[in-house]
C-alpha cells in the first residue's frame, strides 16, 4: 500500500474525482447543498471541506464516499490513495481504519462495505442523540418556530427539510411523537442513497409520516420553509460556510435551525469520553472526537450567517446551562425572517427566550 | 451469623443482577436505528439477566468449592471471611448503585438538562471508571478480612468481578456471531 500511485486503475468517470494535494476529494456524505456551495464559491478544483487545509484534518466518513458534483452520482474512492493521503496528513489512525475497509478488484472501496460501515456509525450516532435527547431539543425550538409560521399565515404544508439527514433520526423522532401537526411536511435530504434507503425503510416500518430523498436540500422541487441540520455546519469551512448560508436566501425559506457541537474547554474531553464509551466502530470514535474539535464558534457562525443571509434575524440558542458559565454540548444557530422574531419570542415564553443570545438583526 | 450470610449473599446477587441488566442494555444500545426500541431492549435485558444468573451461580459455586476444599476447622473462618468481604464490598458498591439509581430516577424528570446531566455526571464517568471501581471493590473486600484467608477471598472476588466485567463484551461477541452485521 505504501508508496503506491494514487490511482492505479482508471475507469470511466474517474475524472469526476478531484484531487487536493494528494487527497481524493470526497464530498462529505450527508451534506446536500455541497454542490451548490462549490459552485457558489466558484472553485471546483479545491472544493472539499474535508481537504487537508482544514485545521483539524478530515473526518473519515467524509473521505470514504465521493459524489460527482451536480449529478449526485457516486464515484469510486481508491483505498491506497486515501490511506496514503491520511498518512501524509499524519493521521495514521484514520489510515489504519481506512486500510481495513474491503476493496473491489480495482482497489476502490467497496460501496457495500462503506455503506454498511456508515449505517453502523449512524446507529451509534443515534444512540448518543437518544441519550442526549436530541429529538426533544429540536422539538422545543422547532415547534415554536412552526407555530410562529402558522400564526403568520404561512402557506401549507409547512415544509421542514433536514439537511444531510443521514438515517433521518430527527425527523423520524418528530414524526413518531406526532409533535409537528398534520400541516407540516417533514423531508430529509441526503446525498447517500444507502442512508436514505435506510431512513425510508425505517419510516415505513414504524409508519412514520416523513420522507427522505437522495437530493440536494437546497434545490428541492418543493422548497423548505424551515431548514434543519444536526452536526453539519462544522463540515463547511471558510468561504463554504458563508456559501452554505447563502443558499437559505430563497423567499420560501422563513427560518433555519442548525444544531452543532459547541466549542468549549471541556468539549474535547467530553467528546472523547462519550465516543470511547458509547461507540464501537473505530470510524465513529475517530470522527466523533474530530467533529468536536472542528466545530465553529458562535461568533463564526453568526458572522457567516449575517454576511450570507442578511435578511434573517439570527441568534445562538442554548449556549449556557441555567445561565451558569457551563457550556451545553450543543448550541443552535437560529435564524428567522424579521416578521417572525417577535411571534417566536412570544411562543418560546420568557424561560426559553432567555436562552437565546443577542440577536443580530438585518 | 446465618442471617448476615444470607443477607450479604442476597445483596451481592441483587447488585450483580442489576449490573447484568445494565450490561444487557448497553450491549443492545447503538445497534438499532428504530425509534421505538423497547421490545429489543427488554429482550436484551432479559437475556443478559439470564446469562448473569449463570455467572453468579458460577461465582457462588466457586466459593462453595473453596469452602469444601478448606480444612474442616478452617471452613467456618472462611465463611466468616466471605461474609465480612461481602459486607465490605456491599458498603463500597452500594452507594455507587444508589447514585446510579438516583440518576435513573432523574431520567424521568421533565427537564432536558437534568436528564442530560445524568449522562454527563453519572452514567458516563461511572462507566468509564467501572473496571477500576470493580477492582477497587475487590481490594476493599480483601482488605477487610484477616491475612490468612485473604488469598481465597481475593481470588474469589476477583473471579466474580471479572465475570461481571466480561458479560457485556461476551454478549457482544455472541451477537456478532449470530448477526454478523447490524442492520437497520
Amino acid at each position: 500500500m505504501r508508496g503506491e500511485p494514487r490511482r492505479k486503475h482508471r475507469r470511466p468517470g474517474d475524472d469526476a474525482i478531484a484531487f487536493v494535494d494528494a487527497a481524493p476529494v470526497a464530498i462529505p456524505q450527508g451534506i446536500p447543498g455541497y454542490n451548490d456551495v462549490s459552485r457558489a464559491s466558484g472553485d471546483t478544483s479545491s472544493i472539499s471541506m474535508s481537504s487537508p487545509q482544514n485545521d483539524f484534518g478530515r473526518e473519515i466518513s467524509d473521505a470514504i464516499v465521493s459524489f460527482t458534483p451536480g449529478a449526485l452520482g457516486r464515484e469510486p474512492v481508491y483505498r491506497d490513495a486515501l490511506v496514503a493521503s491520511f498518512r501524509q496528513e499524519g493521521n495514521y489512525r484514520a489510515a489504519r481504519i481506512v486500510a481495513g475497509i474491503a476493496v473491489d478488484s480495482h482497489g476502490a472501496l467497496e460501496e457495500r462495505a462503506v455503506d454498511g460501515l456508515l449505517i453502523r456509525a449512524h446507529c451509534e450516532i443515534q444512540r448518543v442523540s437518544e441519550e442526549f435527547l436530541h429529538g426533544e431539543r429540536v422539538a422545543q425550538l422547532l415547534l415554536p418556530v412552526i407555530e410562529s409560521l402558522r400564526a403568520a399565515g404561512a402557506s401549507r404544508p409547512i415544509r421542514v427539510v433536514d439537511i444531510g439527514c443521514g438515517t433521518g433520526y430527527v425527523l423520524r423522532w418528530l414524526a413518531s411523537r406526532g409533535a409537528v401537526g398534520a400541516d407540516v411536511e417533514l423531508i430529509g435530504a441526503d446525498f447517500n442513497p444507502a442512508l436514505v434507503a435506510a431512513a425510508t425503510a425505517l419510516a415505513e416500518e414504524e409508519s412514520l409520516a416523513c420522507r427522505f430523498l437522495v437530493a440536494d436540500a437546497f434545490v428541492l422541487d418543493e422548497p423548505a420553509a424551515i431548514f434543519l441540520s444536526t452536526g453539519v455546519l462544522h463540515h463547511f469551512r471558510g468561504a463554504s460556510l458563508a456559501s452554505f448560508f447563502a443558499q437559505h436566501a430563497g423567499p420560501e425559506t422563513r427560518a433555519f435551525l442548525h444544531f452543532d457541537f459547541q466549542p468549549s474547554v471541556i468539549a474535547g474531553v467530553g467528546a472523547w469520553v462519550f465516543h470511547v464509551l458509547r461507540m464501537r466502530e473505530p470510524l465513529s470514535r475517530h470522527d466523533g472526537v474530530l467533529s468536536a474539535q472542528r466545530v465553529h464558534s458562535a461568533e463564526t457562525l453568526m458572522t457567516a450567517a449575517e454576511a450570507a443571509g442578511p435578511d434573517f434575524c439570527t441568534a445562538i440558542f442554548g449556549a449556557r446551562l441555567w445561565r451558569l458559565p457551563i457550556p451545553r454540548v450543543f448550541h443552535t444557530l437560529a435564524g428567522v425572517r424579521p416578521e417572525l422574531r417577535e411571534p417566536l419570542l412570544e411562543r418560546l415564553g420568557p424561560r426559553m427566550a432567555s436562552r437565546l443570545g443577542e440577536w443580530r438583526l438585518p | 451469623m446465618t442471617v448476615t450470610v444470607i443477607a450479604a449473599g442476597i445483596g451481592l446477587w441483587l447488585l450483580a443482577t442489576i449490573d447484568a441488566a445494565a450490561s444487557g442494555y448497553r450491549d443492545a444500545a447503538g445497534r438499532s436505528l428504530k425509534i421505538d426500541k423497547r421490545v429489543g431492549y427488554r429482550r436484551a435485558v432479559r437475556r443478559a439477566v439470564a446469562v448473569g444468573q449463570g455467572l453468579i451461580a458460577l461465582a457462588f459455586t466457586a466459593g462453595g468449592l473453596f469452602l469444601r476444599m478448606a480444612n474442616p476447622e478452617d471452613s467456618p473462618r472462611l465463611l466468616e471471611a466471605y461474609t465480612g468481604a461481602a459486607v465490605a464490598a456491599l458498603s463500597f458498591f452500594g452507594p455507587i448503585a444508589v447514585a446510579v439509581g438516583i440518576a435513573i430516577l432523574l431520567r424521568f424528570s421533565r427537564n432536558l438538562d437534568v436528564r442530560s446531566l445524568t449522562s454527563v455526571l453519572v452514567f458516563g464517568p461511572f462507566l468509564l471508571t467501572r473496571p477500576f471501581l470493580a477492582y477497587l471493590g475487590v481490594a476493599i473486600a480483601t482488605a477487610s478480612v484477616a491475612p490468612p484467608v485473604r488469598i481465597p477471598v481475593a481470588g474469589l472476588s476477583a473471579f466474580a468481578v471479572t465475570l461481571m466485567l466480561l458479560l457485556e463484551p461476551a454478549l457482544g461477541w455472541v451477537r456478532r456471531w449470530r448477526v454478523p452485521s447490524p442492520s437497520p
